[in-house]
């Protein structure tokens, strides 16, 4: 191969490894969020302490993130039919990303919740504010540089899920690199697979970093 | 008028540890545009009373009465309203990291829903009262301990509370800064005629704007002092307090 074709093949798979985490992560935020936010306000030393409701969301997301991202991508194939159409290519990597990610970034949102100095709350409370005003006016914007520092973990995370999803056919910097680098062995494209891979991540974490200590240090 | 009639706390024990009684069978009251010192080393249940005063702890038993409304009969959006008729402030000042210094003040009136334009104009009139009017756009990690409190106290006024309570608000800071908060809860407290209770472990701190005091020790109140006809706070056996 030529380099100009493999620049074309690299270039191609990076937009569709971007393009995946991207949306990936959208939707682990949608989902985990509100799901981390549950959790937290429902523990024992939350706003509005439900056992039950803490248990069971507590159980999902264990199960969630015990699941090996390879299996859980097996797994939920049917459902990828169902919402795709198929279960092949980047698109469909989708589903499987973001509901691996999600439970993931559920428990970071928990951590970074629960980092949140009571007496914030109590500062709130006595102003008047309901459970749903302390969530949006105290808890979420106090918490905001570690929820930052917890979506760009989800987003790394993510990067290195995708590669996975490469392997049973999601597109992306996994595919070239196990079509090419693995069937092939062309070791040029494997390279300049995992140098995009790292660069890729690095950038990432150095942008939420610096995103997340501007946050802390205003 | 603040009336706290037969309030106990009792925290209950939880696996090897046993309960704990920290507000034990108390009444007081304090009359309308007073400022009763509440006095008492830590363990004592002044704390403890000075949240149940705001229902942040909800008493085991007992009631408590703020101008006519007992709000431990009270519950959801009833309760939620009747706090905005108390302002409090912590010795941790408990200000938020995210807002601006004119941001914090506004924060109750955005959770009371007043309209952005009033809820700026009456920010900034507090911000203005307690003397901070040109640090309105500087965060609180970026204002020392004493800025941080008179932000604080603007924050708890800005509702137009009739109640403050103000528990340790000193005593995060130096000699300087808590003579000078001291000075300013005085004016306010006078000018707007709040019913205050300032809770603190030293007696010297509060004694000066006190029109009464009352001395707590494991729960209960162990002594009381008011001002005679010579503005002397007199214990009730005519000891100076």
């Amino acid at each position: 191969m030529d380099p100009s074709q493999i620049a074309g093949l690299i270039g191609e798979a990076t937009w569709q490894t971007l393009f995946m985490v991207v949306v990936s992560t959208f939707f682990a935020i949608v989902v985990g969020l509100p799901l981390g936010v549950i959790v937290h306000v429902t523990s024992r030393v939350g706003l509005a302490p439900n056992r039950t409701v803490n248990r069971i969301l507590g159980l999902i997301i264990d199960i969630g993130r015990s699941l090996p991202f390879i299996i859980l991508m097996v797994l939920v194939i049917p459902l990828t039919r169902l919402m795709v159409g198929t279960s092949i290519g980047s698109g469909a990597a989708i589903v499987p990303l973001s509901l691996s990610a999600a439970p993931l970034f559920a428990r970071l949102v928990e951590t970074s919740l629960r980092e949140v100095a009571p007496g914030k709350l109590d500062a709130g409370t006595v102003m008047g504010a309901s459970n749903f005003q302390l969530v949006r006016h105290v808890l979420l914007p106090e918490s905001m540089p570690g929820l930052v520092a917890a979506a760009t973990t989800t987003f790394v995370s993510l990067i290195g899920y995708s590669a996975m999803a490469g392997a049973i056919g999601g597109g992306g910097l996994g595919d070239v690199a196990i079509r090419y680098g693995y069937q092939r062995y062309n070791i040029q494209v494997l390279i300049w697979t995992v140098i995009v891979l790292i660069v890729l991540t690095m950038l990432v974490q150095f942008l939420g970093d610096r995103l997340s200590r501007a946050l802390a240090q205003r | 008028m603040i009336e706290v009639s037969h309030l106990t706390k009792v925290y209950p024990g939880r696996r090897n540890t046993e309960p704990v009684l920290a507000v034990d069978d108390l009444s007081l009251e304090v009359e309308r545009g007073h400022v009763m010192g509440l006095i008492g080393p830590s363990g004592s249940g002044k704390s403890t009373l000075g949240r149940c005063l705001t229902l942040l702890e909800r008493p085991t038993s007992g009631t408590i009465t703020v101008d006519g409304v007992e709000l431990t009969g009270l519950g959801g959006a009833q309760l939620r309203q009747a706090r905005r008729a108390i302002g409090m402030i912590f010795q941790a000042f408990n200000l938020m990291d995210a807002r601006s210094a004119l941001g914090n003040v506004e924060l109750p009136l955005q959770i009371a829903g007043v309209a952005a334009g009033e809820r700026r104009r009456r920010a900034m009139d507090l911000l203005e009262r307690v003397g901070l009017a040109e640090k309105a756009s500087v965060h609180p990690r970026h204002l020392s301990g004493g800025q941080q409190q008179r932000v604080a106290i603007a924050r708890a006024l800005v509702n137009r509370p009739s109640v403050l309570i103000s528990d340790e608000s000193t005593s995060a800071l130096d000699h300087a800064n808590t003579q000078a908060i001291i000075a300013l809860l005085r004016d306010l407290t006078d000018e707007l005629g709040l019913t205050t209770v300032l809770i603190s472990h030293q007696l010297e701190v509060v004694r000066d704007i006190c029109d009464e005091v009352a001395v707590l020790d494991t729960g209960r109140i162990v002594r009381t002092a008011v001002r005679d006809e010579q503005h002397v706070l007199r214990y009730t056996n005519g000891e100076a307090a």
